[in-house]
């Protein structure tokens, strides 16, 4: 039996080292020694993450208000975060998909209070383009020619199917083309994050519809060698980034109101002139062009 | 990405934890089930069998149901901290740490518990007896239970959220890198998981050993 007890206090001795190393890693920083900051779940799309945006927007924010809060950043794709948002079990959110966003204003689970940025997606595919989709006249025209090349096996597209607002936005325009691609062998389905898509579709050569600012990353890194942009389409294909937060019961404390409005404020004061000056070439501030930029929205909304 | 020692401590001291408390239950629950009458015991066992091999996702989803704002343990607020990880990963570790040290126990037991009751032995003697006998495999069961939370991703993405600097371990590292395109990193979190599993696995064992032939 004492040798059990020996087994046993040895394997606690081990595990309290470890945590005892964690501890002590923890302790030794400079925040440790402060009181405990509140801590606030942010759900976000994937986007926003890979950029560093909502990074750089979240630490110019605390800079600017001198608020000792920490954000808990979950990057998830738009349909979870909004899930997340709904649940409660992220306060603040960060999301590009607006018929997602409407039914779930619409069931008051969630309220909007900014429009803070927006860009474009675009069509990219293989640079020989076998479905001749930079002469399209528009996105929708784009995917009838690449539903009828990938009907004659001349071409393939790969589709997040992840729920997200880039998947939410493709299907829209399938939709709006009257065409229904599931179940095609030449259209295949990742089930994952925008930059694995864009990897897979660089590999296999394949069309996907991606937003810019991973693409850019992406091809800043290197680490595209087939697809180019083959179609813009301003009107159909504007990407609009909205600030949310949570009407749920856990996150109706006044202290997350609080942050939620002065988040919202500095996201359309100051935050727009770092989103101008620093990410000038991803994102552009939505306050200049905002009746633009929210008919869009009202447009895109609606589109089931 | 933030440094890969403080990912590395993390995930060591929650999926270190979170074994301990799965194999405390293993223990308790292989020792109960083997006084238990064998038809109920070989059903339980036999449970926990089916168990092992269940997705982390699905644990991660049950994790995430219990202690989100509208489940049950909502009030603990322990949803997107270590502690919820510890909760999903000990869940993840129990059934297979328990099915290794239940089949050890019996066969022990009924080679001991004849040898025991002519030497009129207390059950607090027999188990003592038992325990000494069976040292390698309550390694092995700790061991297991170990490797599995440590490398398991559902509970440590749905729960714990893999929040940089506070629930990011060694597997949502490799997610996150992956899911922006960053296979390099991705790969290198990798390596370091591999061996330090390894690692802790032969020392333990080697460990296990040692004391076994010096009792």
């Amino acid at each position: 039996m004492s040798k059990a007890v020996i087994v046993l206090v040895l394997l606690a001795a081990f595990l309290a080292g470890f945590a005892g190393g964690y501890l002590f890693s923890s302790a030794s920083t400079p925040s440790g020694a402060q009181a405990p900051p509140t801590r606030v779940t942010v759900s976000t799309t994937t986007s926003l993450y890979q950029t560093h945006l909502l990074d750089d927007l979240l630490a110019d924010f605390k800079n600017a208000t001198g608020l000792s809060v920490e954000f808990s950043v979950l990057a998830k794709g738009s349909g979870e975060a909004l899930r997340l948002l709904s649940d409660g079990s992220a306060c603040l959110g960060f999301t590009h998909a607006p018929s997602l966003e409407l039914k779930y204003l619409l069931n008051g689970s969630i309220v909007r209070l900014s429009i803070f940025a927006y860009n474009e997606f675009v069509i990219v595919g293989p640079k020989d383009d076998p479905a001749g989709v930079s002469n399209a006249a528009s996105a929708v025209d784009a995917f009838k020619r690449i539903y009828e090349a990938g009907e004659k096996g001349l071409a393939k597209f790969v589709s997040r199917g992840d729920n997200s607002g880039t998947h939410v936005r493709e299907l829209q325009l399938w939709k709006l083309a009257g065409l229904d691609p599931s179940g095609k062998a030449w259209y295949l389905v990742s089930g994952q994050g925008m930059a694995q898509t864009l990897l897979m579709a660089d590999n296999l050569k394949a069309y996907t519809l991606t937003d810019v600012g991973t693409l850019q990353s992406l091809v800043s890194q290197g680490k595209i060698s087939n697809l180019v942009v083959l179609l813009r389409d301003p009107k159909l294909l504007i990407n609009v980034y909205s600030f949310y937060v949570s009407s749920s019961q856990s996150c109706r404390s006044k202290d997350v109101s609080n942050l939620a409005l002065l988040l919202a404020e500095y996201l359309n004061t100051r935050g727009q002139q770092l989103i101008a000056s620093k990410y000038k070439d991803l994102f552009n501030p939505a306050l200049q062009n905002l009746t633009v930029v929210e008919s869009a929205w009202v447009e895109l909304s609606r589109l089931a | 990405m933030e440094s890969l020692l403080d990912i590395t401590l993390r995930s060591l001291w929650i999926s270190g934890l979170a074994s301990l408390v799965s194999f405390i239950a293993a223990l308790a629950l292989s020792f109960s089930l083997a006084r238990a009458r064998e038809s109920v015991a070989n059903v339980v066992a036999g449970f926990l069998e089916s168990l092992v091999g269940v997705p982390t996702t699905v644990i991660g989803l049950l994790t995430y149901m219990l202690l989100y704002p509208r489940g049950p343990l909502a009030p603990l607020n322990l949803l997107y901290t270590p502690w919820a990880i510890v909760i999903g990963e000990s869940l993840v570790a129990l059934p297979v740490s328990a099915v290794v040290l239940y089949r050890s126990v019996r066969r022990s037991l009924s080679v001991v518990s004849e040898l025991a009751a002519s030497l009129g032995l207390t059950s607090g003697g027999l188990f003592g007896i038992v325990a000494r006998e069976i040292i390698p495999d309550l390694f092995t069961s700790y061991l297991v239970g170990f490797s599995r939370a440590i490398g398991e991703l559902g509970v440590a993405l749905i729960a714990g959220g893999g929040i940089q600097g506070y629930t990011n371990v060694l597997t949502t590292a490799i997610a996150l890198e992956t899911s922006i395109g960053n296979y390099e990193d991705a790969i290198s979190v990798g390596l370091v998981l591999i061996s330090i599993t390894a690692l802790i696995t032969l020392a333990l064992k080697t460990m296990g050993e040692r004391i076994w032939r010096s009792s």
